[in-house]
């Protein structure tokens, strides 16, 4: 199966990040309502699944 | 990670019917869906789109995939994704 590495979102106002950009940073709520911030975690790597609603498969 | 625009509450359920789940979901809800816009990938209905980015231990975006919403990511492509970062 063909990777569609890098697709940009169609619906998005923004453009979608691409491979070489800096992440952006952030600080959300995690459902055991601890802080995740995504700076904390340099030197490990990190994959941010976003999916559109809880209860929709992950 | 998971990230949506859901509330932590509806997080902590859905985890709660998933059985436990090992990796925190994030409820980027207020303000909303800020975090999915700043990655461009924040629809007009206010929900994400359904995307997989991986970030190196470097800050640095890695590998980005956005789905059509009903299409589930192939973990195996991403599994390679993560050999190579590790390699």
């Amino acid at each position: 199966m063909e990777s569609p590495k890098g697709r940009q979102s169609k619906a998005s106002s923004t453009p979608t990040l691409r491979a070489g950009d800096a992440a952006p940073d952030f600080t959300l709520p995690s459902h055991t309502g601890e802080d995740f911030t995504l700076s904390a975690h340099r030197g490990t790597n990190v994959v941010l699944a976003f999916y559109p609603f809880a209860f929709t498969g992950t | 990670m998971g990230i949506s625009t859901d509330s932590r509450f509806a997080n902590a359920a859905w985890a709660q019917q998933l059985g436990g789940i090992t990796y925190p979901l994030l409820s980027d809800y207020f303000p909303h869906g800020a975090v999915a816009e700043r990655y461009g990938v924040l629809t007009p209905r206010g929900s994400a789109e359904r995307a997989l980015f991986v970030i190196d231990r470097d800050g640095i975006v890695r590998y980005v995939d956005v789905h059509e919403i009903r299409d589930v990511p192939d973990p195996d492509v991403l599994f390679g994704e993560l050999a190579q970062l590790r390699g």
